[in-house]
């Protein structure tokens, strides 16, 4: 899927995103409960969250957002698309 | 009138539940503590009020498992009943966006801005007035831990007036200030993504106006790293994080067992004379003969067993367990395992029950909750009834172990074959690659309070469980022993040798099992086994069927199918074992 974006940002997966950088959460994947939970704890498009620590082999994310930690899942992190600036 | 606790996960509304009742409640550091919704009393003024404590909830709109009921109770609530919303005041943002929400209701409502005491101490400042009037319902400072506002909150219940939310400008208030925030409350402007649907719609506004919210009523913060959050930084975020934490399980593993193998020592040694004197009292009583032997032995067995086998292991797991519960570790390890937790298809959120399993299975199955699916909790219910030794499991075995001269190194790796091989093969019939998503709260320093609170709760069971049943169990193993009729049993030896290598008393202790798993030992203990026969029946007994109360406790929870299924497989299991470690296991001295 070809989309237009500013010449800035940069849509990729969760997991390319290198540690400490701060992201734009722009897509979550449809359907299933984890949809939910992560809006529960605020994690919905438009909202900005940094990235902390990859871990090695196919471990989760851990991301931080509102002084919250949140480890995702590798194979969740993955279908999460968001917007590198 | 009714009162609910309602609030985040881990804002503590089980600690504000036993602070305002009395009632103990397990209160722990990680979401997903409380599965269900536990009730008690509460006076104010001399009136009575009924007080629910109920499982952590994100969002009305969003409500799964333990949340939904939570929400049902919720939904439940009539015009003269009163929620106390409990709002951690270290982690506004989150907190905040639920209450917004639970406002919409327009039920009575009343905010606990609890643990004011940690915020104090890292210096945060919080302007509860001016929140109040933006919610439009009393905001009360509160500490569950040291009983700040129990009196605020006393004095507010009995008053009894403008609890009501409806009529507050909160919406207008929090509206006009937000010219600063970057997204208006209804979030026209927002750069919505272009997937977000209409349901995540509000909460994004929550959340916007939470931020907001919280911007203007924290006064002061600070938010130098300190102390614990310099520790929480270092595990959570780098590797050598991961490695200190996979240093410290084994350690603690370690710490376990050499301190159960060293007490038993000292604390058999403390019971001989006691025993001596049961011995004395009881040939006095009874004349020698039958039930003399029956009686000084099955006695004075059944109370230094359960003391110096079961108990050092009871205690010093309860103690463990509680004190990583409590700074907020088993997250941690669930994050760090949910890659091995991949290869038997469930989260790494299993971490939790399986570790409690260590304790004592019967809470540990209840605890399965936590996870994501029924198929996940079929296999880590039936992985924790089969292959993880409770305490009591622990103690037993490692005093047979030392008895018989048994090999540690088979028995060990037995059991984590087992292990693997169990979870894979369940994995293939129920697993399922669910999405995994590990909240990390923050560290806590350990209440010594809190932690004996949980020992004595976790430890209860020795004396109304352990005790009374090793001591009848210990008298009826030795009157069978006593009349012979394992004697009769020759016969069968040609079948039980064949399989196991064993003689048939012990394949009787190994059937044990069913009644309590440590209780098999007793009957092992009295036999003449060499090493390599006391290796094939403690590894038969390790790794068998669950227990009765873990049988009961699943099948409230998961139905009767279940169990007889993970009984049918803890047999398949347990005699297979044996068969295969008496094919495998090189014959004595040979
Ligand atoms: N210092 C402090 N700790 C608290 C307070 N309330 C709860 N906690 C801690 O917060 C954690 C979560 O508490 P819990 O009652 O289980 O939360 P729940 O999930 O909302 O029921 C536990 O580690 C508690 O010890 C408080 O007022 N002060
Ligand atoms: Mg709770």
């Amino acid at each position: 899927m070809q989309e237009k974006l500013t010449t800035a940002e940069k849509r990729v997966p969760l997991t390319r995103v290198p540690a400490g950088k701060k992201v734009k959460v722009t897509e979550l994947p449809m359907g299933g409960g984890s949809r939910g939970r992560l809006a529960g704890m605020g994690i919905v498009p438009g909202v900005e969250i940094k990235l902390i620590l990859a871990h090695p082999l196919k471990g989760p994310i851990v991301v931080e957002l509102d002084g919250n930690t949140v480890a995702i899942g590798h194979n969740l992190a993955r279908r999460i698309m968001v917007d590198e600036q | 009138m009714k009162i609910v606790l309602v609030g985040q996960h881990n804002s503590g509304k089980s600690m504000v539940f036993s602070r305002l009742t009395g009632i103990d409640t397990i209160v722990s550091n990680y979401s997903g503590t409380s599965v269900e919704i536990t009730q008690g009393m509460m006076k104010v003024n001399g009136l009575s009020f009924e007080l629910l404590d109920t499982p952590g909830i994100y969002s009305l709109a969003w409500a799964d498992g333990p949340s939904d009921l939570t929400r049902r109770a919720i939904m439940d609530l009539r015009d003269d009943d009163l929620i106390i919303n409990v709002v951690d005041a270290g982690n506004l943002v989150r907190n905040l966006a639920l209450t917004l929400e639970l406002l919409e209701l327009n039920l009575p409502m009343i905010v606990l801005l609890n643990q004011v005491d940690v915020a104090q101490s890292h210096h945060l400042v919080i302007d509860h007035q001016k929140l109040s009037e933006y919610l439009g319902v009393p905001v009360i400072p509160f500490s569950a831990q040291t009983g700040e506002g129990v009196a605020d909150l006393h004095a507010v219940i009995s008053k009894g007036s403008r609890l009501q939310p409806g009529s507050s400008p909160r919406r207008f208030l929090i509206t006009s200030d937000m010219a600063a925030c970057p997204c208006s409350p209804n979030c026209s402007g927002c750069p919505m993504g272009e997937t977000a649907s209409c349901s995540e719609q509000p909460v994004l506004d929550y959340y916007q106006q939470a931020r907001c919210l919280a911007k203007q009523v924290i006064l002061r913060s600070d938010n130098r790293p300190r102390g614990l959050q310099v520790l929480q930084d270092f595990l959570d975020k780098t590797r050598m994080g991961s490695l200190a934490l996979l240093l410290l399980g084994l350690l603690g593993f370690y710490l376990l067992l050499s301190f159960i193998g060293w007490s038993e020592e000292v604390i058999v040694s403390l019971f001989a004379p006691i025993q001596d004197l049961i011995a004395r009292i009881i040939s006095t009583i009874v004349p020698s003969g039958f039930w003399h032997t029956v009686l000084s032995k099955g006695i004075s067995e059944g109370i230094v067993v359960p003391f110096s086998l079961v108990m050092p292991a009871m205690l010093m797991v309860s103690f463990l367990i509680s004190i990583i519960e409590d700074i907020g570790l088993l997250p941690r390890y669930a994050v760090l395992l949910d890659r091995v937790g991949n290869l038997f298809g469930v989260s790494g959120q299993a971490v939790i029950p399986l570790s409690l399993g260590f304790g004592c299975r019967t809470p540990a199955v209840v605890a399965t909750r936590i996870l994501g699916s029924e198929g996940q909790r079929f296999i880590v219910i039936a992985l924790l009834s089969i292959v993880i030794p409770c305490a009591g499991t622990i103690g037993m075995l490692s005093s047979t172990i030392v008895a018989f001269d048994a090999y540690v190194p088979v028995i060990i790796l037995s059991m984590l074959a087992v292990f693997l091989l169990l979870g894979w093969v369940l994995k293939k019939l129920y697993g399922e690659n669910e999405d995994r998503i590990y909240e990390l709260p923050p560290l806590r320093m350990p209440q010594a309070a809190n932690v004996a609170k949980k020992i004595r709760l976790r430890f209860q069971g020795f004396f109304t469980e352990v005790l009374p049943l090793l001591l009848v169990l210990s008298v009826a193993v030795r009157i069978i022993i006593e009349s012979g009729v394992l004697n009769r049993l020759h016969n069968l030896g040609s079948l039980t040798y064949t399989l196991f290598g064993l003689p048939p008393e012990a394949v009787i202790g190994v059937l044990l099992t069913i009644i309590q798993r440590y209780l098999a030992p007793l009957v092992i203990l009295n036999l003449s086994l060499d090493p390599r026969q006391a290796t094939i029946a403690i590894t038969m007994i390790a790794l068998s069927v669950p227990c009765l109360p873990v049988v009961v406790m699943t099948i409230r929870e998961m139905g009767v199918k279940a169990v007889v299924k993970i009984v049918g497989v803890g047999f398949a299991v347990s005699l297979s074992i044996g068969f295969i470690l008496n094919l495998v296991l090189p014959a004595i001295g040979g």
